[in-house]
Parts: C-alpha cells; structure tokens; sequence
C-alpha cells in the first residue's frame, strides 16, 4: 500500500504544472466584451444586442482572489465564463499564466489601439498572444488550459448528475486531464475526498443521498482534481445555509493555502466577497464600475453604486441608507454615458442624460405629477439619436408650454434637476419638439489613489 | 381592544408581553411526516405567540422546521404525508369568547374574542381565514405567480374574493336580490369561481353596461392595491405578464395580492431570498411601511440573521423542529444564550472575520425520523454537557421577554459555572 502511495505521489509531483511555471500574473484581460445578438423577423436578421460584458480590463495575480460582485443581470457570470473559455468573448483577450515581463508589454501592446501599431508591434502581439491568449493558444497548449483553470457551479445540484456515483463525478476529469493510473484511480479519489472534508465512504453515493453543503463539497474536489491553478467560483454559497457557507468558505481557504489556488469568486454577496477576496471589482451592467483593495471598497467607497450596494447590505454597517430608484436597465439599450447614472443618487448634468431618460421620468411620474401626466399624455411618438431626442405630439397640444416647461423652474424640474440642467437645446417645429442633451462619452476607470479606479465622472481629473 | 388586562394572563407557557394583545397562540404543535423509512419529527412542541401588529421573526437553518410551522397556520402541509399528533394553532376570531360572552376570561386570554384552533377547522372554514384574515408571501414570485395569467387578472382574483360584496353594491346590484336573474348572472360574474359562460353570460346587451361597471370597479381597485405597494406606473403594470416584471416587481405583485383584504396576519417565507440585495433592502422598507399602514402582524420567516435585526420586534430562533430561543430582537443581538445562535452569529462573515476562520457550526442537522431525545442540538454543540442527549431542556425564561431551551441555563435559577465564561468568550 505504501509503495503505491508513494509512486501516485511521484506520478503526481511530476505532473504538477505549476513546477514549470513562473508567472505572477495568472490572468490578464484586456477589452473583454461579449454581446449575445438578437435576431428576429424572418429571415432571423441581427437586429440588436444584449451587452452583457462590454469592455472590461482585468488581472488577478497568483494566488490571489479576486472578488466580483454585482446585481443578478450584471454580466458577472458571463465574464467568469468568459475568463475560463466556456464562453468566447466578441472582443477583447485573455492571458492566462503570464511572466511579469511578458505582462508589462502585453498591457503596453493592449492599450494601443489596433490601427496605430506598427507592424513590429503587431507581430510581437500576434506572438505574444498565440502564446498566451487563451482562445488564440494551440490544441495541446489549450488542453493544458482548460486543466490549469477549473470552474465551480452556483448550485450543485444541478451541477452532478444525479445517475453518476461521486466517484464517477470525480474520475472524469482525472482521466481526461491527468495520468493518474486506473489502478490508483480510487486512491487518488479518495484523497481528493479527504481535502475537502469528506471520505473514501462517500465513493458510491449518488448526489441525492448528499446535503448540499456536501454536494459543494463534492463539486470543489472535482475542480482541484486536475491541480488547476485557477478556479473560478460562481456564487459558490448563495445556494447554501449561513452554518454551510461558512464551512465551506473555511474549505476554500484551507485550499487555496494548501494548493496555492487563485480564485475569481463571483458573489452578490458583499459580507462574502469581504471574507474571501484580496480585490474586489464592482460590477454594474456589463462595466466595472469600481476596482479598489478589500479594506478600501468597504471603508472608503468612491463609485455611488458601491455606496447604495453597501448600504443596501444588512450584514454590513455604513450609517447611511441609500435607495436606488428603479430597476437595473435593460442591456439591451443601456443608457448612454455612465451607465448608472439612471439610478445615481450623485447624479449631475454631465452624466450622460438623453431623451429616453426624460421620457421614462415622465412616465414614472405620470400620475404623481401634473406637468408629468400633461405632457406624457400628449407624446403621440418619440425618436431618439444618441443624445438628441425628438418627441410628436398629437396635434392640438401645446408645444411651445411643454418647451416652457423643459426650460423653466417648476415642480417637473424639482424629481431630477440633472436631467433638466442637461438639455442644452429645446427646438419647436410644429408638432414636434427636439431636445439636445449634453454629449458625453463613457467613463473609463480612472486611478484616484494607488490599486484604487473608479469609472465615474464625479473623479475626473483628480 | 383593552391591552392592559394582560398582567393578569395566568397561562405561563409563552412569553407575555405587556403592550400589545394577543393575535395567534401556537400551543405544543407537533408535525410528523410519514415515510417509509419512519415518522420524520418535522416540529416537536413548538408554542409561542404572535401578538398584534408586531413582527415575529422565525430563523434557522434549513430542514429546521420553519416553513411548516408558518404553514401549518393555512392548513398548507398535506395531510397525509403530513400528521399532527399533537398541538393547536389558536387564532383571535371576529366572534365574541363562547364562555364569557365578550368580558374577557382566561380562556380567551381577556380579549373577549374567541380563540379557534386553525388546525381543526374544516376546509370550508380555513377558506374564510386564507387570504382574509392571514395572508401569506412566497419566497419565489415566480413561482407563486401564474405565468399564464396578466397581473391584473390575478390581483382581481384576490379582490373579488374580498370585496365581492362592495363592487356589486357600487355597480348598483343588491347582492341579496338572488331572485332577479339579471342579479344573478351578474352576482355570478363577479364572483372568483366565475366559469366561462358566466364570462359570455354577461356580454349579453342587457347585462353588458353592468358588466363593465364591475369590470371597471374591479380594475380601479387592482391598480389601486398596486399603487399602495409603490409600484411605478401600476395601469401599465396591470396589463402585464409576470415574466415581463423584474423580480423585486414581482414580489411587489405578491405581497400586494395578500394586502387586498388587509389580513391580520401576513406570512412571509423568505420574501427576499431570491431578490438582490439592493432590492431586497427596498422591499423590507415596503413591508414596514405596509405593516404600519394597515396594522398587520408579521410572521417573517428567513435564514438569514443579518436582516432580522432590521425588520422584526421579536425572534424566535428554531433548531431541527424545536425551539431554540425566544427574544426580543436587541437582547438577541446584546446577549444571545443558545449555543445555536452563537453559532448562526458566528457563520455570518463580518469585517473581523476576514482573512481569518469562521466559526461556523459544525456537523449537519440531525436524522429527524430518529432524533435525540434530549435537546436536538447536542450533536453539534460545542458546549454539550452530559445529560443533555438524555434531557429535554425545556423553554425557561432567563430575563424578561428572553427564553431558551438549554441546558447551560438550569430552571432553577442555579448558574453553572461554564456559562458566565462562554458569555465574555462569545463577546
């Protein structure tokens, strides 16, 4: 038994992965974007959309965690997807497993756009990135990939199969990814049981006979069974009780200092997030809105959306309470500029109003306001052009009073003075009226103070 | 309502609270649920009280029991598997007490008002209490609305199960003339079983103004229930599907459903579970502000400790079908006495946890069909004394209005020597 013990440990430490590699960076991403298109009619023609990541920079250093948190409907998943290529982006790429050198010119390359690099720099790019890009890398390099990066589901139950035994659920990927011998398969199963808080009686259980902190538990030795160096964890414990979640949340600890794992841990849980991640990303709508250290998202938040995600909280203390208005918008046309500004309790002129947003408070105010309901009640039609707008009306409303009441001070103007103080030009034109609104372009994340960014106007230029 | 007659209270099993009168007393309520593999002791002797206008808070883990026991007040478990072999649930009626005609007596803990025991009532009976006088709050909307039917369609179900009898009067249709067809067919029409013909029925042009009329009634009171739960733009929310309406929306649509009679008592199972956080907090700002408009008790069932703090008077905290502990809500939170709750306190990750272990609780919940015969948390505390596998602790009152089942906490007043240390480690 020792002899064979022995020789899996050898089979083992001679095919870890990580022995030949050197990177700092285990992930660098640059652009990242991923729009699903809508088709319809009948010819299934494009017609839109949906931006579910939409130019998202990143890097997760080894042996780190970065947390990403966000509403559902944020694109959070999409982009662990993405990250471990379940998913191809529409734009944009990923390094995976970087030396530090290598890192600096890829980010360098990166930043400048395509049609200004040489063609030296084009080349190296091309290089660097069949080396390194993950969806660009070799068959054998790619299955080298998908070993060294591992993903655990949001909820296992629907991640077993409920007609395959745990032991089948864990050898699959040992004997896909690794050479561990058949005979020594059932060792090496069971040891991966035992890392994870569970044993060798668990081999020949079906996934129902198991409670769901088990099942994670089960799903957790699948992801470590290759020895990846990445694993990106989905709400790993949004399925679970608060007892569970903090049993396994102890387990990826334990794990990550014992294999030296980095993780991506995607949560809508900001007390979870806390616990395990190093950085956090704050996501909103298919953007990062906010990229700061654990310590400085929590106590000194600079995105107004971290702020209402903070306060909204109740496992975390912030002494304000902020509400945000409405819904989180549509990504399939999401508002121009910031793409939260439809919902910032910040909100300024400069942040990207347009005439979909003076229709909408309109609409949300039709029967709380008269002005609202007056004018509301009138538009016949509404056309919009990034930001100029025109509204018709049906015939016999008074124009010009709904072009006096965009332009004066009045109870309309006092729901969102931004919005009003945006519109730099009313125009009359019969029955129609055009609205300008003040272009603005789209915040990128901006350093306000060493490892902090912030994609927000409010911190321009500090 | 003369609350201040409940000093006097002589039955002792539950917590007495001297402000608000009694709503709902659950008395040893006992659920089986029978398998093949034995009787699963789902609840063993619950009690404890509801009182008006409060909100009572039921936390545990799952499999703890607390979804049947909210339940068990609709008659929602299925009988069988399900079996009470012991227990009743004793809601406040609008009738007068049978023994002391309304003065007041032990028997209806002096409200005047009779008790009757939710468990027993036949179908007929609970189907005046459901929705009427206790409402309840699904954790997922999606689930517990009708995918196939607009919004409108199935809040006007709700209002013509209430308010039956007020749109036919303001339509000018005496609801007692049952001898006039046209009434009939109308009266018909307007009720919530209404088949189709009785849809067809009522198109026909003598009955087609009176029609629309209540059609009309129905649909100013469906946007106006909507309206009170904030609901932007409820005419065109109306008209919807629920697939069309955000998750936080669609809860909106529920909890405005079980507002339409205005119950004493709302149930709610995990209300925001499914729901974002920046939702959630918008949807637990409602239900106070709901709670206080129409003087309902809330019964909030939920897992999660961190939110109770926010929205409930007083906790009851419920370990593998038994209670744990019993508190108001800040002397949970100051000193909690029961392994158990130190233990959910401790699973909560918090700033001063990070980076380091947490505490958790560890094991699972124990095999029901065979439980412990003492306290049922004894397989998984960290302060297990010899005797406790063995002895039922039995719920004991250590401060006013703060009961546990424990233990570390002798009836008799005699304090062992291990708790006073575990207090000042726990803190």
């Amino acid at each position: 038994m020792t002899s064979s013990t022995q020789s899996l440990e050898q089979t083992l430490a001679s095919e870890d992965p990580r022995d030949a590699k050197t990177g700092n960076v285990l992930l660098q991403a640059h652009g990242l974007q991923r729009y699903y298109p809508i088709t319809g009619g009948p010819f299934k023609r494009h017609i839109g959309d949906v931006q579910a990541v939409d130019g998202v920079d990143l890097r997760i250093e080894r042996g780190k965690t970065l947390g990403l948190v966000g509403e559902s409907g944020c694109g959070k998943s999409t982009l662990g997807r993405l990250l471990i290529g379940l998913d191809q982006p529409t734009a944009g790429s990923i390094y995976f497993d970087l030396p530090e050198d290598a890192a600096a010119e890829v980010a360098d390359l990166e930043a400048t756009p395509a049609e200004e690099r040489t063609d030296d720099e084009e080349r190296r790019l091309t290089e660097l990135r069949s080396q390194y890009e993950i969806n660009s890398l070799s068959g054998k390099a790619r299955k080298q990939f998908r070993r060294n990066a591992q993903f655990v589901f949001q909820n296992p139950t629907a991640s077993l199969n409920p007609r395959k035994l745990i032991r089948d659920a864990i050898s699959r990927p040992l004997e896909l990814h690794t050479d561990v011998p058949q005979d020594q398969l059932d060792d090496r199963i069971v040891e991966l049981l035992e890392q994870v808080g569970l044993g060798g009686d668990f081999l020949y259980r079906y996934p129902h006979m198991l409670s769901g902190g088990q099942k994670q538990r089960v799903a957790v030795a699948r992801a470590i069974a290759t020895n990846p160096d990445f694993i990106v964890l989905d709400e790993p414990t949004s399925a679970l009780d608060v007892s569970v979640q903090a049993q396994i949340l102890n387990l990826l600890d334990d794990l990550q200092d014992e294999l030296g794992l980095t993780y991506l841990c995607i949560s809508h849980d900001l007390s979870v997030i806390r616990h395990l991640s190093d950085d956090i990303h704050v996501m909103y709508l298919g953007r990062i809105a906010e990229k700061a250290d654990r310590t400085t998202i929590f106590s000194e938040p600079k995105h107004p959306y971290t702020e209402a995600l903070l306060s909204s909280s109740p496992a975390i203390e912030t002494g304000q309470s902020i509400h945000l208005e409405g819904d989180v918008p549509d990504p399939e046309d999401p508002p121009t500029g910031c793409r939260f500004h439809t919902r910032c309790h910040k909100v300024e002129s400069f942040c990207g109003w347009n005439g979909k947003d003076l229709y909408n408070l309109l609409k949300r105010l039709e029967d709380r306001d008269e002005h609202a309901r007056r004018v509301f009640g009138a538009i016949d039609d509404a056309e919009y052009d990034g930001f100029d707008a025109t509204f018709t009306f049906a015939s016999g409303a008074d124009v010009d009073d709904v072009a006096r009441l965009l332009d004066g001070d009045n109870s309309l103007q006092a729901h969102k003075p931004a919005l009003f103080d945006a519109i730099t030009d009313v125009t009359v034109r019969g029955n129609a009226l055009d609205v300008s609104f003040e272009p603005t372009a789209v915040p990128v994340c901006e350093s306000v103070a060493p490892g902090h960014e912030v994609a927000c106007f409010l911190y321009d230029g500090e | 309502m003369d609350s201040g007659h409940n000093a006097k209270m002589s039955d002792s099993s539950s917590v007495e609270s001297p402000r608000k009168p009694l709503l709902a007393r659950v008395e040893d309520l006992n659920l089986h649920f029978d398998t093949k593999y034995g009787a699963v002791q789902a609840l063993d002797g619950i009690s404890f009280d509801v009182f008006e206008q409060e909100t009572v808070a039921l936390v545990g883990e799952t499999g703890c029991g607390k979804s049947v026991t909210a339940r068990s007040f609709l008659q929602l478990v299925e009988t069988p598997p399900g079996r009470y072999p012991a227990g009743e649930i004793r809601f406040k009626s609008e009738r007068e007490c049978d023994s002391c005609g309304g003065a007041g007596c032990a028997e209806c803990y002096d409200s005047g008002r009779a008790f009757d025991d939710l468990l027993a009532m036949s179908s007929g009976e609970m189907q005046g209490i459901r929705g009427d006088r206790i409402a309840m709050v699904f954790q997922d909307p999606q689930q517990a609305l009708n995918p196939s039917l607009t919004v409108e369609n199935q809040v006007a179900e709700s209002v013509l199960v209430n308010h039956h009898e007020e749109i036919l009067e303001e339509a000018g249709i005496a609801p007692g003339k049952v001898d006039d067809l046209t009434s009939r067919l109308l009266d018909a029409y307007a009720s919530p079983s209404r088949k189709w013909y009785n849809r067809v029925i009522a198109e026909a042009p003598l009955l087609r103004s009176k029609k629309k009329r209540i059609d009309a009634l129905v649909h100013e009171r469906v946007v106006d229930i909507l309206r009170r739960t904030q609901i932007a733009n409820p005419e065109e929310v109306s008209r919807k599907y629920p697939h069309e309406l955000s998750g936080g929306m669609q809860q909106r649509v529920m909890i405005s459903m079980a507002l339409v009679a205005e119950p004493d008592l709302l149930i709610a199972d995990e209300p925001t579970t499914a729901l974002d956080v920046t939702i959630q907090s918008r949807i637990i700002e409602l239900m106070s502000d709901l709670q206080e408009e129409f003087n309902t008790s809330f019964l909030y069932i939920t897992h999660d400790l961190s939110l109770v703090e926010d929205i409930a008077d007083r906790v009851i905290v419920m370990y593998a079908g038994a209670i744990a502990e019993v508190s108001e809500v800040e002397q949970l939170y100051d000193n909690p006495l029961h392994p158990y709750t130190w233990g959910l306190f401790n699973s909560i990750p918090t700033a001063d946890t990070v980076g380091g272990r947490l505490q958790g609780i560890d094991g699972s919940i124990p095999d029901l069909t065979n439980p412990p015969e003492g306290c049922r948390f004894c397989t998984r505390c960290p302060e297990v004394l010899d005797h406790c596998p063995d002895v039922d602790p039995g719920l004991v009152e250590v401060e006013e209005g703060h009961q546990v089942a424990c233990h570390l906490y002798p009836a008799d007043g005699s304090e062992p020597s291990k708790v006073a240390a575990i207090e000042t480690d726990n803190d």
